[in-house]
């Protein structure tokens, strides 16, 4: 055990319960201001605070969850969703709650985390197609979850895991199907003229500059563990799923992308080894990947034209 | 026991007990313990008012819905699973209209959350105990309910054909067998 990572000698200071909704709070406010809609400022609100709620249980301190939240929503992805994107931000917060309960599972295979996960993929169908698609994609990801004496039981395992997708599919289907309701009416709209168009093999490049908060998590020894390589592989599925949309005629634009891969860092954060140590770190990362989500795209379309 | 006064509670606890290890077993069980509801039903209401009194609205109420409830259902599969079979090929529309429309919305989302749920929570339980090779089996709870139904009605007609007729069902095949 490290000396940050020993109890501490006194009770650790804690905020009052009340003042943990004060970020939710702030964050709808400001969302209210910049979109004059409570619906994506109410959405907005409860993605921060299950944001907050997940960081918190990793043993994030409320000024490191409160920097990396407030850097989460200043990323250009996410403002493009705020600026009249509602269908951006349900993937964003689809792939959020995705990723978040895949590296919770990876982590601890407890029954509760196993039903969480499945819940969260059923309800990133609902949210969004691209991210009900790329959850599925990456279910195989979760093999790393297996002790080694249950690798002999995959079928077991992939039956559970899989159930409450595969019915809330059938749900869908049968919804569509049979009643004629559509989830999703809105979903092939067009962006806002908020980043620059890129072709997509540069696009996939700036979304891997843009994620630094990813690529340290599987690069740096210290903050590896398998929970990140599950955040890194489905945020490599979500990227292709996207990207597999987008040559398929669907219309994604760049922020669509960049909103995708900064809910998924978010959720890999959550993740991260000795928050206590790692703090600094993860804000640092967080900054960082708010800055170049801003400067990279632009920077790669001046050196394109 | 609840007519007089007393009451049944469970505890958290592993049932040792040996499985039935053969479907013919197996069948036999369910049908003793699905003619057995069935009777005892029976014996209870010979006198509805009395239970009532006994037992006040709530006691009979659960009376109805724990003892009747499970051999009704378990007769009610069968006809209603052939009867979804059937709709694949011939028009089995009762009622016309919105009220027609509305039956067929629920009776789906009913057919679809009631599996789902028995088969979910099916595979719940031995990943809980770490028995993740019995997970895919939990696939086969329509089959299971199939069967049950049909040792219902096995159940029904040895009620009306031989009522004091209880089949045992025969242990010790187990791999462990308590010493």
């Amino acid at each position: 055990m490290s000396l940050s990572d020993a109890p501490l000698p006194y009770p650790a200071f804690r905020l009052p319960a009340a003042t943990q909704a004060l970020l939710p709070v702030a964050v709808f406010a400001a969302a209210a201001v910049v979109t004059r809609n409570p619906v994506p400022a109410i959405a907005c609100a409860a993605f921060a605070a299950l944001m907050q709620r997940d960081l918190r249980g990793a043993g994030f301190t409320a000024p490191i969850r409160s920097g990396v939240i407030a850097c989460l929503f200043l990323q250009s992805g996410l403002c493009a969703a705020l600026l009249g994107q509602g269908d951006v931000l349900r993937l964003a917060i689809a792939l959020y709650l995705v990723v978040s309960r895949a590296v919770a599972f990876a982590a601890l295979r407890s029954l509760y985390r196993m039903i969480a996960l499945g819940l969260a993929l059923a309800l990133a169908q609902i949210l969004h197609p691209l991210s009900g698609v790329a959850g599925a994609l990456s279910l195989p990801l979760l093999a790393v979850a297996l002790q080694p004496e249950d690798k002999r039981h995959r079928a077991g395992f992939a039956a559970l895991l899989m159930f409450i997708p595969l019915v809330s599919a059938l749900v869908l289907a049968w919804l569509y199907g049979v009643a004629g309701v559509t989830l999703w009416p809105h979903v092939p709209n067009t962006a806002i003229a908020l980043l620059p168009s890129l072709p997509l093999p540069r696009q996939v490049v700036v979304l891997f500059c843009c994620a630094p908060v990813l690529w340290l998590g599987v690069s740096v020894r210290s903050l590896r563990n398998r929970a990140q390589h599950v955040a890194l592989g489905i945020a490599f599925l979500t990227v292709l799923v996207i990207c597999v949309a987008a040559w398929r005629g669907a219309p994604q634009a760049l922020s669509t992308t960049m909103a995708a891969v900064a809910a998924l860092s978010a959720g890999a954060i959550a993740a991260w080894p000795h928050p206590s140590r790692n703090g600094s770190l993860a804000l640092a990362a967080s900054a960082l990947t708010t800055i170049l989500s801003w400067l990279l795209p632009y920077l790669a379309a001046a050196v394109l034209a | 026991m609840a007519r007089l006064g007393l009451k049944v509670a469970t505890f958290e606890s592993t049932t040792f007990e040996e499985a039935a290890s053969t479907l013919r077993a197996w069948f036999q069980q369910r049908s003793r313990w699905l003619k057995g509801y069935m009777q005892t039903w029976l014996v209870h209401m010979r006198n509805p008012l009395a239970l009532y009194r006994h037992g006040g609205l709530r006691g009979f109420i659960a009376f109805q819905l724990f003892i009747a409830g499970t051999f009704l259902s378990a007769l009610s599969n069968l006809v209603l699973w052939c009867a979804f079979g059937l709709s694949f090929f011939v028009p089995l529309q009762i009622f016309d209209g919105a009220l027609g429309l509305t039956l067929t919305h629920l009776s789906s989302a009913s057919l679809i959350a009631g599996n789902a749920g028995f088969i979910y929570l099916a595979m719940l339980g031995p990943y809980r105990r770490g028995w993740l090779e019995l997970v895919p089996f939990a696939l086969l709870a329509p089959v299971y309910w199939l069967l049950v139904s049909a040792a219902a009605y096995h159940g029904l007609a040895q009620l009306l054909t031989r009522p004091f007729y209880w089949a045992k069902t025969p242990h010790g095949f187990g791999r462990c067998t308590p010493s």
